[in-house]
Order: C-alpha cells, then structure tokens, then sequence
C-alpha cells in the first residue's frame, strides 16, 4: 500500500511537471516572398462605328446628300508614337449612281475626345484619308493626362454631291475607318 | 540550421511577368454602309425672265438681252424632258402688243450628261401653248441655253420702251 501510495505520488509530481514546466522552445519560421509584376504596356486602338449611314437630302434642288455618324474608339500610343484614325471607302456606289471616284463624297470631321480631328476632306476608293491624328502618349479615359471620356468619340458628316447624271435607285458604299497606334 | 535558435529562409521569386498588349503597332478596323436613295428631280434658273427692248428706229431688229437658262433633270427612263416658255405679257409705248410678235433664238452654252444630246431651239411664240425651248432632250442631265427674245421683224414698231414677261416651265414625262 505504501508503495502504491509512493508510485501514485511520483506520477502526480511528474505531471505537475509536466503541466506547468515551460513548453519546448518554437522556433518561428518567418518567409519573405518579394515577386516582381512587370505590365508591359503597348501601344493599342479599338473602334466601333454603325453598320449603316442614311444620306440624305430635302427638296428637289439637286441639294447634295448628307449624313452623320459617329466613330467611337479607344486609343493609347507610346511616348514616341503616335497614331491614325482613318477611312476609305472599300466599295463605290453602284454604277449608274453617284461615285466616290469621281469625286462626289467628301466629308468634315467635328470635335474629336482624342486627338485632333480633320478639317474636311475628299473621300477615296484608293487610299485612307484621315479623320483623327492622335499625338505621342495619347490614352482613352481616367482624365489628365488621358481623356476624360471613355470612350472618345469624333463626328463624321458625309456629303455627296447630286449629280443630275445620276439614274434613280437605291446605292450603297462601304466605308471602312481603320485606327492604328504605335 | 542557423545561429540562436532562429532560421529562417528566404525565398525570392523573380520573374514573374504580365504581357499586356501583343503587338507593338496595333490596328483595329470597323465598316459602315453609306446608303442613298436617288430620286426623280428637276431644277430650272430662272423660272421666269423679264424681257425689256428699246425701239430707237422703227424698223431696226430689237432684241433683249440674252437670258441664261440652266435646267437640271434627273427623269426616270423613257421620259421625254421639256423646257418650254410661255409669254405672259407684253407692251409698248402704245400698250399691249400682241404675244405672237416675240421671237427667240436659242443656243446651247454648257450640257452634261444626257443633255448633250440636247439642242436649244429658235422659233416665234403663238397665242397658243407654251413653246419648247429645248428639243430632244431624252436622258437626265443639265442643259444650259442662252436665249435671246426679240420683236418680229415684220413689223415697224413704234419708237419707245417695250417690256414684257416669259414664264419658263421644266418637266419630264
């Protein structure tokens, strides 16, 4: 009995010891991860227009057609680029109707939100005209030092003449505004 | 594994990139069909001419001065284009004078298109329906005549100042 009694003791005594003695030292294990994110950023343009354009005209006085659209786009050009907005016309009128070759499609151009917009100038079947020229570090949207708005947009007016030589019908051309950036 | 119980190790990852943006000159291209309808048209300048002659002597040939008239037609197919004139009114010194005594003489200045088939004509006015000033005029374009209004010769008209009124009219049919 007194033995047991001695054992019992031992025990407790050990786990007492074991309970409040101080726990084994942790050693903490600290990790310092640094990455490095590199965003190159190039130079880009996008844009919309509307599939169709109505030119018109009021009265019978051979007044020419006219008709408006605007191109909505989105643009950014590296410190030493810069960048174009353009157009061409990829088809002609039908034959027998007015003709962007012979001349009778010009347009104007109203305030650009990027860039600087063209004055007027004569459409063309064989080679891109302007309609926006953007300058070196140009950007779409945030505000300075890019455009306010996102995204800009330019008016383009279309004005065919109306050429009494023209037979009556319906004509269609084809536009096509290409934008470019570097 | 190292001094004081501490350790710790570091790792540095490097490199990680993010490509934004694939090429350096980017394009992008977007299309709109210009639509327009041509229609049936006709434009005349003048619609009506004024006509004033002097007679200084009796018997002399008394012309006013040359009118312009420029006609623009756009005709559907197979249409005949006309220009006609119709007196309205004349007088003299004497008050009215006879319509029939007005005379003109036309000549072609410009025509494009299908008018250059077109001729400008000469003739006397009646006391009936308007007089062409133009014939055969078949397909849409412009024509341009000078057209000089006189007095008919065949009469000695009196001295003083004459003045009168041409209604001009453009319509295919």
């Amino acid at each position: 009995m007194a033995g047991m009694k001695s054992r019992t003791a031992t025990m407790l005594a050990l786990t007492v010891a074991g309970v409040f003695s101080a726990p084994p030292k942790v050693n903490a294990a600290v990790m310092t991860v640094s990455n490095t994110l590199q965003a190159h950023i190039q130079a880009n343009g996008s844009l919309s227009v509307p599939g169709t354009t109505t030119l018109s005209n009021t009265g019978t006085l051979f007044t020419s057609f006219s008709g408006s659209l605007t191109v909505q786009y989105r643009a950014r050009s590296t410190s030493t680029g810069g960048g174009t907005l353009t157009l061409k016309v990829t088809q002609d009128f039908q034959t027998g109707g007015p003709s962007v070759s012979r001349g009778d499609l010009t347009y104007s151009c109203g305030a650009a939100g990027l860039g600087t917009a063209c004055s007027s100038a004569t459409a063309s079947t064989t080679s891109a005209t302007a309609v926006v020229t953007l300058p070196s570090s140009a950007c779409t949207g945030g505000g300075t030092p890019c455009s306010a708005t996102d995204p800009n947009s330019v008016p383009v007016t279309f004005t065919l003449a109306d050429q009494p030589v023209d037979k009556t019908g319906t004509y269609t051309a084809n536009v096509q505004f290409t934008i470019s950036a570097t | 594994m190292t001094s004081g119980g501490k350790f710790a190790f570091r790792v540095v990852l490097t490199g990680a990139a993010l490509l934004i943006g694939a090429a350096v000159h980017a394009q992008s291209a977007g299309s709109s069909g210009l639509v327009v309808q041509v229609n049936p048209e006709a434009h005349l300048s003048p619609s009506a001419a004024a006509l004033a002659f002097q007679v200084t002597n009796p018997g002399d040939t008394v012309a006013s001065q040359p009118v312009t008239v420029t006609a623009w037609v756009r005709s559907l197919p197979n249409q005949q284009i006309q220009l006609t004139a119709q007196p309205v009114s004349l007088t003299g010194p004497s008050g009215s004078v006879a319509l029939s005594a007005l005379h003109w003489n036309g000549s072609v200045m410009q025509a494009t298109g299908g008018g250059t088939a077109a001729a400008c004509t000469n003739g006397v006015f009646g006391n009936g329906p308007a007089a062409p000033l133009i014939a055969s005029w078949t397909q849409s374009g412009i024509v341009t005549c000078s057209v000089t209004f006189s007095l008919a010769t065949e009469d000695s008209w009196p001295a003083g100042s004459y003045k009168g009124q041409i209604g001009l009219s453009l319509f295919a049919q």
